[in-house]
């Protein structure tokens, strides 16, 4: 054990040796679990971030370890380790991360962990936006402690980057990821989002179907419901088995979208209720009974494309909602920029006016410039990935071999036709 | 002026700043001690409601551990009040925020006042033409009397035939860009597009 400790602080020795020089103590830590506290006590996560992960790595194996010490441990090691002497562990880091997350929701304080693994998301990639396995873990915090806006910054930032030899990251993470990053989205109301990180889940490349993909199908369907109005469709990338499978999944749903477009309410609110225990086990209800509330709303819009003036009274009478009531939606639906209308009370009438946008203000041209930002941004990143294509070894000899097969198979088929 | 109930955001609070009291709550909910932080709970949903970020409001009620709910008599009351303006119903709204919130939270909820009458104000003047004195009087939780006497500071015309008042469009303040930046992008994304041409 003191060898461990020892070691551990030669951090003046190259990266790759430090990390063989530790790991030959791994079977040594596990034999005397009973000493590891000691051990972490005397080692700083600071400077002697891998022995420390090790260590813990260590303690998620052992079954009668002081759960309350190991979140301790783990929230000090998260808030202060050095990045550099853990990218060359990241399978450690995972597992650790996985188990620390795991014991946070059995022990019910889910929102110890928000902080510590924020930081972890930031410092532990060497590249900005690259997705890590610690992503997911530390959105499905934000969810069980309800802290949605502290996921917020980080789902907003594209995630261009992907680099399973460093991070250790697998397909199971990068699904999660998406599929929490959509629940956020749509908790915090920012459904153009959030149906953007839905699809990133269910129209990843597959070649079988995955219970994550269903169930961010499910709510992708929802909310495309209540954003659109009408049934989804799949993008020409989806997986071909995505395509045939995934609606027997959520027969429930398609049921209910068929109805949904019918624009019939009274026969919405049936098929919603009749499914409601589906809905409910899915935790979707919530979703559904939005959609419904979503209807007036549509409705309303479609008149504003027919009418240059209405009544209240007539309003109310199409949508199917009391005068009081129409106004109030009405007023809601200017208020968030969904129409653009005045109301006139003494006349009772309602006025539907052209978008003011004229185009020509600051806002639009900061608006712009941030998307032009974006894209030149995106850009430099195609570029360097195609020029990775372009030199990869891998990548030239198969071009090769393909372009040798099909010159043979030409050439084959010129002398079966000389023949 | 109160002595420092809330040492930590005094300083902002004296310059009448609550963007930065709401980020400050933000930083602290989870890196404070839950007993450190206990009596900013009501600070929190408070300027929460004066963003008019309802559903982030409805987060944090529900983040609140129960037992500090039922410790802090003024949180359920601010909680109601979040819910009637989620709900627009204005009568509410207004009986809750007479309600006496004690000195130390009585500049959150004055600020929350002001900002929501100007709030709805903005509103009824971009989309109404015509409204009636009892409806505005409502909207705006003053009397039909301070309804006249305050529209017409701001150009609104009284019809005496239908006893009601038109509303004068307000438009939003424009900000005003920054010239230097904007050239400073601008040669950024040409020199983008040279590189790519050679």
């Amino acid at each position: 054990m003191d060898a461990f400790v020892n070691d551990s602080s030669k951090t003046e020795l190259p990266i790759k040796n430090l990390k063989t020089l530790l790991l030959k103590h791994e079977d040594n830590l596990e034999n005397n679990t009973q000493h590891l506290d000691q051990v972490l006590a005397a080692l700083d996560p600071r400077t002697q971030s891998m022995a420390y992960l090790i260590v813990l790595k260590v303690k998620c194996g052992d079954q009668r370890k002081n759960v309350q010490n190991f979140i301790n441990q783990v929230s000090h090691f998260l808030s202060s380790f050095n990045g550099e002497q853990i990218r060359v562990i990241p399978q450690y880091f995972s597992q650790v991360s996985k188990h620390y997350v795991e014991q946070l929701y059995n022990t019910r304080v889910p929102s110890r962990g928000v902080l510590p693994l924020k930081r972890a998301v930031c410092v532990f990639p060497e590249k900005t936006n690259t997705l890590t396995p610690q992503h997911a873990d530390f959105l499905q915090l934000c969810i069980l402690s309800k802290c949605y806006h502290q996921a917020l910054p980080i789902i907003s930032e594209s995630t261009t980057n992907l680099n399973p030899e460093q991070t250790n990251i697998n397909v199971k993470d990068v699904l999660s990821y998406f599929y929490y990053a959509g629940i956020i989205f749509t908790a915090l109301k920012k459904y153009k989002q959030a149906l953007e990180a839905f699809r990133q889940a269910w129209t990843a490349p597959a070649t079988a179907l995955s219970a994550i993909a269903i169930e961010a199908y499910k709510k992708y369907y929802l909310v495309y419901l209540m954003v659109n109005g009408t049934i989804p469709g799949f993008p020409k990338y989806t997986p071909t088995v995505v395509q045939r499978t995934i609606k027997n999944h959520c027969k429930s749903y398609v049921e209910y979208g068929q109805t949904f477009t019918g624009g019939n309410v009274q026969e919405i609110h049936n098929k919603a209720s009749a499914h409601a225990e589906n809905f409910q086990k899915d935790k979707n209800l919530g979703l559904v009974k939005l959609s419904i509330r979503s209807i007036h709303r549509r409705n309303i819009k479609k008149l504003t494309q027919t009418f240059m003036t209405l009544s209240l009274k007539d309003i109310a009478e199409h949508v199917k909602l009391s005068p009081a009531d129409a106004e109030t939606t009405i007023l809601k639906m200017i208020e968030d920029g969904e129409i653009f209308a005045t109301i006139n009370q003494k006349d009772g009438m309602v006025s539907f006016n052209e978008n003011p946008e004229t185009y020509s203000g600051n806002k639009i041209l900061n608006e712009l410039d941030t998307q032009i930002h974006n894209i030149v941004t995106l850009e430099s990143k195609l570029t360097s990935i195609n020029e990775q294509f372009a030199t990869s070894p891998a990548f030239l000899k198969k071009i090769l071999t393909n372009e040798k097969r099909s010159v043979s198979q030409y050439d084959n088929g010129m002398e079966d036709m000389i023949a | 002026m109160v002595t420092a109930a809330y040492p930590e955001i005094q300083k902002y609070l004296e310059a009448n700043d609550f963007k930065n009291i709401l980020s400050w709550c933000t930083e602290n909910e989870l890196r404070l001690q839950q007993d450190k932080f206990v009596k900013y709970y009501n600070v929190f949903l408070i300027n929460y409601l004066i963003a008019n970020d309802i559903t982030n409001a409805r987060f944090l009620w529900n983040r609140i551990p129960s037992e500090i709910k039922g410790a802090d008599p003024h949180l359920k009351t601010i909680w109601a009040l979040a819910k009637y303006i989620s709900q627009l119903n204005y009568a509410h709204i207004y009986k809750h925020l007479a309600i006496n919130f004690g000195p130390e939270l009585a500049p959150f909820i004055n600020e929350l006042k002001v900002s929501f009458q100007r709030r709805v104000f903005d509103l009824i003047s971009n989309s109404y033409s015509n409204i009636s004195i009892k409806d505005a009087s409502l909207y705006l939780g003053i009397s039909p009397e301070e309804v006249v006497r305050f529209t017409q500071t701001n150009g609104w015309e009284k019809d005496p035939s239908s006893d009601s008042v038109k509303p004068v469009p307000v438009k939003p303040v424009e900000q005003v860009g920054n010239g230097t930046k904007k050239i400073h992008s601008l040669t950024d994304y040409i020199k983008h597009v040279r590189i790519e041409e050679f």
